[in-house]
């Protein structure tokens, strides 16, 4: 009985350890893949055609169609952040930081990765559920075929309008949480704009906004480059186009977390 | 034309971007004095006390600059640069001093400039400024300790106090602990009270005028008396005064005039001369007494006497009045004394 129940287990775990296996191997055979990929992308953002009515195109689809949605993002994180710390300042009776807390916080930590996730979400998501879709419904194919270099038409444009569109979000997501901030501290006691604002940079420097700006850089281009490599690798069938885009957001906003992790040691270290 | 539309869009939402980056730049930027001409000012500090680059220079309670470098030259010294914005660095004169001060409890650390002299001038690029001694919050503990230390002390003190007299020791605590002291204090208090109605019975006669103190006080009678008998020993003053004076007259006179006083009392000559008149009177006296018993001794005299024995007392008291006689000198009396004899001459007072 007992050599019985061996024998019907063993054939379980030796799936489970090739499963586990797999994953792992998996795991970096995507890395080194995406490795390569950001590589070729990378080539096409110096090698002619380029394309400016796609770059456009993207950027407005990925840039202006995300603004309202990060706005009001950056607005909420703002009011609510405010309202969050101000019973804490005031219990160590030190609310005129308020401003500069709220400042310090959105524009060197919260205004980047909240923006980063929310980018991650809406613009990796459905860059990986389209170009998946292409996959799918071999357009890409057809591209190479046809003698259009799928990389720099599709690929690259996105990733470029990415890099450049998720820093400027981050900028407006940081004003609108400011914004936010001004209206809420109004609630506590009455603050005039100009007070609010120079309190708001009394402890800003370009330590706070230069890291935190290069590093929105590289959540947008590796927003738009995961995003890109999931669709680009997407299987055959419809349900690849979920998976990719499904996939695109978990690893965008994983990387988000990772490249945030490492400027910030980076930063103590300078 | 949809992607021109397009193209706009983005260009829009980029440039508000860039904008918004570029005011945020600014806004920090010009914090840092980043924008503005500056003048350089050294500092060098025994303890910056955790003082950082890009900490805020105050002046008048004016953000004026910001600290641009800290350099470590010595164990003993920290060279702070400040750049100070040049429309400020003309009210900061040359000896105006820095010390480092902390933005609130919660807050930083930051340079603070005092006012100078405009004697000595207004800094200059790479000027070297004082520095003076402030308080920081490690100071402010320290002084708290102490303070501290010693409130524990009295507050132990207190304590003792206390006890000492919660356990009936001492004065005080007799005073709150005993009976005796109250009872007494309640006796004497009474006592007082009786003294202090005398006292009134006392002042309530003086002011109805009884008795000889209330008629002095208040009966005008006796003040016009006193007033009249010091009217009169006024004016027996001023005779006294004329006497005294006559009489001061009169002894300069005898002392210092030219009178017989005067030489009787300062010529030697003429004491001797009237000394030699009075014993050549003394012997003529002598002489004369001589003679009339002469006389009554011889028989024509005595036929006519008619008592015998009489005559034999008066012939008595003469043969004594023969004898030689000592002087005797009475407090008062002048003695003239020859120039021969000795200037010390014994002089035998009598009994009386």
């Amino acid at each position: 009985m007992k050599q019985l129940k061996v024998r019907q287990l063993a054939p379980q775990k030796i799936r489970i350890k090739e499963e586990t296996r797999h994953f792992y191997n998996g795991i970096f055979i995507d890395l080194g893949e995406l490795v390569i990929f950001s590589i070729n992308v990378i080539k096409q953002f110096f090698r002619p055609p380029f394309e400016h009515k796609e770059l456009i195109k993207q950027g407005f689809l990925l840039g202006n169609k995300s603004f309202a949605l990060v706005s009001v993002t950056g607005f909420i994180m703002g009011l609510v952040l405010t309202m969050q710390m101000n019973p804490v300042l005031a219990d160590f009776g030190a609310q005129t930081l308020l401003p500069s807390a709220i400042s310090v916080a959105m524009v060197r930590e919260l205004g980047p990765v909240i923006t980063g996730l929310i980018c991650a979400g809406k613009m990796s998501s459905g860059i990986g559920a389209e170009i998946a879709a292409m996959r799918v419904t071999e357009q890409i194919d057809a591209m190479e075929v046809s003698g259009t270099n799928p990389l720099g038409f599709v690929v690259a444009t996105r990733v470029l309008a990415t890099t450049v569109t998720v820093p400027l979000l981050v900028i407006f997501a940081d004003a609108f949480s400011f914004l936010g901030a001004f209206l809420a501290v109004n609630v506590f006691e009455d603050t005039s704009s100009t007070l609010f604002i120079d309190r708001a940079f009394a402890m800003l420097g370009f330590r706070d906004l230069i890291p935190a700006t290069i590093k929105t850089v590289f959540f947008g281009f590796f927003i738009g480059l995961i995003g890109c490599y999931r669709g680009y690798n997407a299987g055959i069938g419809t349900e690849s186009v979920g998976s990719a885009a499904n996939s695109a957001v978990v690893v965008a906003s994983l990387t988000i977390f990772v490249i945030d992790l490492i400027f910030v040691l980076i930063t103590n270290i300078l | 034309m949809k992607n021109t539309k397009k193209a706009l869009r983005l260009g829009i939402f980029v440039a508000a971007a860039l904008i918004l980056f570029v005011v945020a730049v600014y806004l920090i930027g010009s914090k840092g004095n980043l924008f503005s001409p500056t003048k350089d000012v050294f500092s060098s500090f025994k303890d910056i006390r955790g003082l950082v680059v890009g900490n805020n220079v105050r002046f008048a309670g004016i953000n004026v600059g910001t600290v641009k470098n800290i350099r470590i030259i010595s164990d003993t010294s920290v060279v702070v640069t400040m750049s100070i914005r040049e429309d400020y660095s003309k009210y900061i004169y040359k000896n105006s001093k820095v010390q480092i001060g902390q933005e609130g409890l919660m807050g930083g650390k930051i340079v603070l400039i005092s006012s100078g002299t405009p004697e000595t001038g207004v800094i200059e690029d790479n000027d070297y400024l004082a520095v003076a001694e402030g308080l920081d919050v490690q100071g402010m503990i320290a002084q708290a300790q102490t303070m501290l230390r010693e409130a524990t002390q009295t507050v132990s003190n207190l304590n003792s106090v206390t006890d000492k007299i919660n356990e009936g020791d001492g004065d005080i605590a007799r005073l709150l602990n005993g009976n005796d002291l109250t009872t007494q204090l309640g006796i004497a208090t009474r006592k007082l009270n009786n003294s202090m109605s005398d006292v009134n019975e006392i002042t309530r006669k003086v002011s109805s005028g009884q008795g000889d103190l209330g008629k002095l006080i208040n009966d005008d009678a006796i003040t016009d008396q006193l007033s009249g008998i010091m009217k009169d020993l006024h004016a027996t003053s001023v005779k006294a005064n004329a006497v005294v004076e006559e009489l001061q007259q009169t002894v300069h006179a005898i002392n210092y005039g030219e009178g017989v006083l005067p030489r009787l009392l300062h010529d030697k000559e003429l004491g001797l001369s009237v000394d030699t008149a009075l014993t050549r009177v003394d012997q003529g006296v002598f002489e004369v007494t001589r003679a009339a018993e002469t006389i009554a001794d011889s028989w024509i005299f005595r036929l006519f006497s008619k008592k015998k024995k009489d005559i034999n007392n008066q012939s008595q008291s003469v043969t004594t009045k023969k004898q030689p006689k000592e002087f005797e000198v009475q407090p008062g009396d002048t003695i003239i004394v020859p120039v021969n004899e000795s200037a010390d001459p014994e002089i035998k007072r009598s009994e009386n």
